[in-house]
């Protein structure tokens, strides 16, 4: 069985949007609701200024304190590791939004939480997710964990990565790449 | 019915490859095509949200005749018959009663060929050459300054080069590398700069904001706003003086040194430190680092083309490319196939426009005031104020939204009021619509079209089809059709060189043997080659001769053209038309105003789309925090800046990315979807200009900020 997980590079992200777009594409959400979205931080004071941009979505946690407190079981972990909802079991209590510690999820109409599932459909049908495909600066990266062939395993096995909130012991699936602080 | 269909977006000169999803003739789903050499799948935010184009609710659907006075907001709606009818009898009580040279034609920039393509034919064939356009604020007046220079227009070669100076661009604001250039990616369009520095290459941005790109850089250097051409000149100076250019190269194939050397011995890095804002120091360093690093190469950008002195600055990067060999050469500044100037054609005309069977008798109206760049509105304007050369007496617009998107909303507005006839050929109801035309038609979208695009690439020239993906929506017509129904009406449709699109196609593609047949069995072709070096293989003359494409078959770096025209033929600095520095501006507008790419749009365009106002909803200003707080401004208020000309209102960002004395403005809102109040071109003024190419301050007029 694979064990999805994505790499996202910031060094490389210039907050061009294309991956929001794409993702409120693929998953038509409403106005005004992404489940994709950039932390963009600037500081420093001229002319020494410094830009940070940081895509975050979804992390598919191998420990999702989502799942664990989802009270109608709507909230599953796949076995390749994407977190998912059934939409129809959702009865949009809030229970998910209030564990997650990354804010990434979203209440578009009443009664259901949305969120990044990865693509699950195109993942299945052998492609990647769209803010994967769509990028111009190739800022992401998504393979299978388990094939230590896969560009994903090399890429962490030989960069240095980190994840946000590990602090937290959900262990997500998105690993961010960074060569300088 | 499902289908897939292959295409090329038209929202910006990129011109993505595009797999639209189409079910019974509605989009579905826009993906970036993984087959075209461009963008290999990847895509923009523009380009995935322009299924929101095809069925807006903005789109014209009909023919529009004006009731009422100009901009009161009364249409009626017409037949394209009554509506070409219309069209045909003006023009012709216009072309008996003042001449057919009276006709001005406007189009916007030609993202798509059939922009620049369209009704060339029916001008030529009526009598008009008066191109009215958009030439002097954008790539023309760099062009303008590197042709008799070199004969070409260069393209960045990024791929193995060691220093990449980005000056005057950001490519990670516009989402473009170069200027039309397809390089090889396999990791999307925007990598090829990003690819170089993991290879080693070194990023400098010269920009005196810290853009997107300047962000990514090694060093980025805050300029002055307009003042580029200073550090041109000093970095000349550094590199002839320190004896670091190259010899060889210079003496076999450029004239002008001796002139060139002498000249510059006055624009000393402490001159040009006094000018610019970059210490003297910097200005040594980078030169060495310029003329030491090999290859290098340098990419200038629009923003050149927003100052007065645009033409000389540019002619001074010239001559630093020239004179440090890094012309034609891998890594360098590189003639490709297809750019301006390549001496192989693959279309049947020009950068202003497919090749007409005849050319209209008078020339353009501005020949003489501005032999280089004649088609630049301010010359027309100027002709419509003054009646001199003549009074022009009507305007077909296409494409284009000249009202807002020139500089001097209330002078382009009050000369256009006075001519008596303005057609309007566009998919929205533009401000330039509303407020001035008397008849609108309504143009299919590039999602409804044919058209083709080239790019010049590495391996030669790719040529892409634009093909319809869905049906064109209510009544509009593509230009095919419409220039055909005008031609049959002024009785010349039988010598036209093409009637069909099929025609039409096999006709512009002649030179590189292909037509829609061919493109729609292969929707991306490549044809020709490339070779670096081409001036020492005789590649670069239409004669076959060694040597550059210029009067002395070298690099001018003393230009003999510019010099018969009367113009300095050594490249040289102007302070910008507005200056901080001139005691009488700076003291009540102490602002330096500069424009703003936003990746979400282009230029005027789009911000009624839904999915990209929700990534950029309101216009912007940003104001670095000293300057904010000397004014009592704090973040998000909304603001109002004003010029000597008008005024505008901007929401507020605080930041320390914009260098003191400067202020950055969101260009591009002022259409009534979005706000009207904030059309950035009510502050810059047209009259003072660039001599050769009419450029107007765009990114260096003065201004102030205060509360509203």
């Amino acid at each position: 069985m694979a064990r999805y997980v994505m790499i996202i590079d910031t060094d490389r992200c210039i907050g061009c949007n294309a991956c929001i777009v794409a993702c409120k594409l693929k998953n038509a959400t409403p106005p005004g609701i992404s489940w994709c979205k950039v932390i963009r931080q600037e500081s420093g004071t001229f002319p020494k200024v410094t830009v940070a941009n940081t895509p975050i979505q979804c992390m598919h946690c191998q420990n999702p304190p989502c799942v664990e407190n989802c009270p109608t079981g709507s909230r599953v972990k796949t076995a390749d590791g994407i977190v998912t909802t059934d939409q129809d079991k959702c009865t949009g209590c809030e229970e998910c939004i209030q564990a997650c510690p990354y804010d990434v999820q979203s209440v578009s109409e009443p009664g259901v939480v949305g969120k990044c599932d990865f693509c699950l459909d195109f993942v299945r049908d052998g492609k990647k997710p769209a803010c994967v495909r769509v990028c111009p600066l190739h800022v992401r990266e998504f393979g299978d964990l388990d094939d230590p062939d896969d560009i994903i395993s090399k890429l962490i096995k030989e960069r240095s990565i980190f994840r946000l909130h590990t602090e937290k012991g959900t262990e997500p699936s998105v690993y961010y790449l960074r060569d300088k602080d | 019915m499902k289908k897939i269909v292959p295409t090329i977006c038209g929202g910006c000169h990129n011109n993505c490859g595009m797999l639209v999803h189409v079910e019974d003739d509605q989009i579905v789903f826009i993906e970036g095509n993984p087959e075209h050499p461009f963008n290999r799948g990847t895509l923009c935010p523009k380009g995935l949200s322009m299924g929101q184009l095809v069925d807006s609710p903005d789109r014209l659907k009909r023919p529009l005749k004006r009731l009422g006075k100009r901009g009161s907001g009364k249409w009626q709606e017409i037949s394209w018959d009554e509506a070409l009818d219309l069209i045909t009898e003006k023009l012709t009580e216009i072309k008996e009663k003042y001449g057919p040279e009276t006709l001005l034609f406007g189009t916007g920039a030609p993202m798509m060929n059939s922009v620049r393509n369209a009704f060339k034919e029916f001008y030529a064939q009526y009598g008009t050459a008066n191109l009215w356009a958009i030439n002097h604020l954008c790539f023309v007046p760099r062009v303008a300054a590197l042709l008799p220079t070199y004969g070409f227009r260069d393209e960045e070669d990024y791929d193995g080069t060691s220093l990449i100076i980005i000056w005057g661009a950001n490519p990670f604001g516009s989402l473009r590398s170069g200027s039309y250039m397809a390089y090889d990616n396999r990791k999307g369009y925007l990598s090829p700069i990003l690819d170089a520095k993991e290879k080693g290459a070194k990023l400098v941005v010269i920009d005196p904001v810290c853009t997107q790109t300047a962000a990514k850089a090694d060093l980025w250097i805050p300029i002055r706003p307009g003042t580029d051409g200073a550090l041109a000149l000093a970095m000349l100076n550094v590199i002839i003086e320190g004896n670091m250019y190259d010899k060889d190269f210079v003496e076999k194939w450029t004239v002008g040194m001796v002139q060139l050397r002498e000249h510059v011995h006055q624009f000393t890095p402490e001159w040009a430190a006094e000018i610019t804002d970059v210490p003297a120091a910097q200005i040594r360093e980078l030169a060495a680092m310029y003329a030491m690093t090999k290859p290098a190469l340098i990419h200038e950008g629009n923003a050149f083309a927003y100052h007065t002195n645009v033409v000389q600055a540019v002619r001074a990067i010239a001559c630093l490319r020239a004179i440090t060999g890094n012309l034609d050469i891998p890594g360098g500044n590189v003639c490709f196939p297809n750019v301006v100037g390549h001496p192989v054609p693959v279309e049947q005309g020009s950068p202003t426009g497919i090749k007409t069977s005849v050319n209209a008798s008078a020339p353009h109206l501005a020949a003489d005031r501005y032999p280089l760049l004649s088609a630049g509105a301010p010359a027309g304007i100027d002709a419509l104020m003054t009646g001199k050369p003549y009074q022009p007496r009507a305007l077909m617009i296409f494409h284009s939204n000249p009202l807002i998107s020139d500089a001097n909303y209330n002078r382009i507005k009050e000369a256009l009021n006075k001519l008596d006839f303005i057609v309007d050929f566009d998919i929205f109801l533009t401000r330039t619509a509303e407020e001035v035309a008397d008849l609108v038609l309504p143009d299919t979208c590039f999602l409804e079209t044919f058209d083709y695009r080239t790019y010049p690439s590495a391996e030669g020239t790719i040529i892409a089809l634009r093909q319809p993906v869905v049906s064109p929506r209510h009544e509009a017509r593509s230009f095919y059709e419409v220039e055909q129904e005008l031609a049959k009406r002024f009785g010349f449709a039988d010598t036209y060189p093409w009637h069909t699109v099929e025609e039409f196609f096999a006709y512009a593609l002649a030179p590189s043997k292909l037509d829609l047949p061919t493109l729609k069995a292969k929707p991306v072709c490549l044809v020709g080659k490339h070779e670096y070096r081409k001036y020492e293989k005789g590649m670069l003359r239409p004669d076959g001769q060694a040597g550059f494409n210029t009067p002395s078959g070298k690099v001018e770096l003393y230009s003999s053209a510019f010099e018969k025209l009367g113009y300095e033929a050594l490249p040289t600095y102007h302070e910008p038309a507005e200056s901080p520095r001139n005691p009488e501006h700076g003291k009540q507008y102490p602002l330096t105003g500069v424009n703003r790419r936003s990746v979400n749009y282009v230029h005027f365009k789009y911000r009624n789309l839904p999915y990209l106002r929700e990534m950029e909803p309101e216009p912007h200003a940003y104001l670095h925090t000293n300057d904010a707080k000397t004014r009592s401004l704090t973040d998000g208020e909304w603001v109002r800046i004003s010029s000597p000309l008008g005024h505008i209102k901007m929401k507020l960002k605080i930041t320390e990315r914009v260098k003191p004395g400067v202020i950055l403005i969101d260009g591009g809102w002022g259409n009534s979807w979005d706000f009207k109040t904030a059309n950035y071109n009510v502050l810059v003024d047209d009259v003072k200009r660039d001599p050769i190419s009419q450029t107007s301050a765009l990114s260096s007029f003065l201004c102030e900020v205060s509360r509203l």
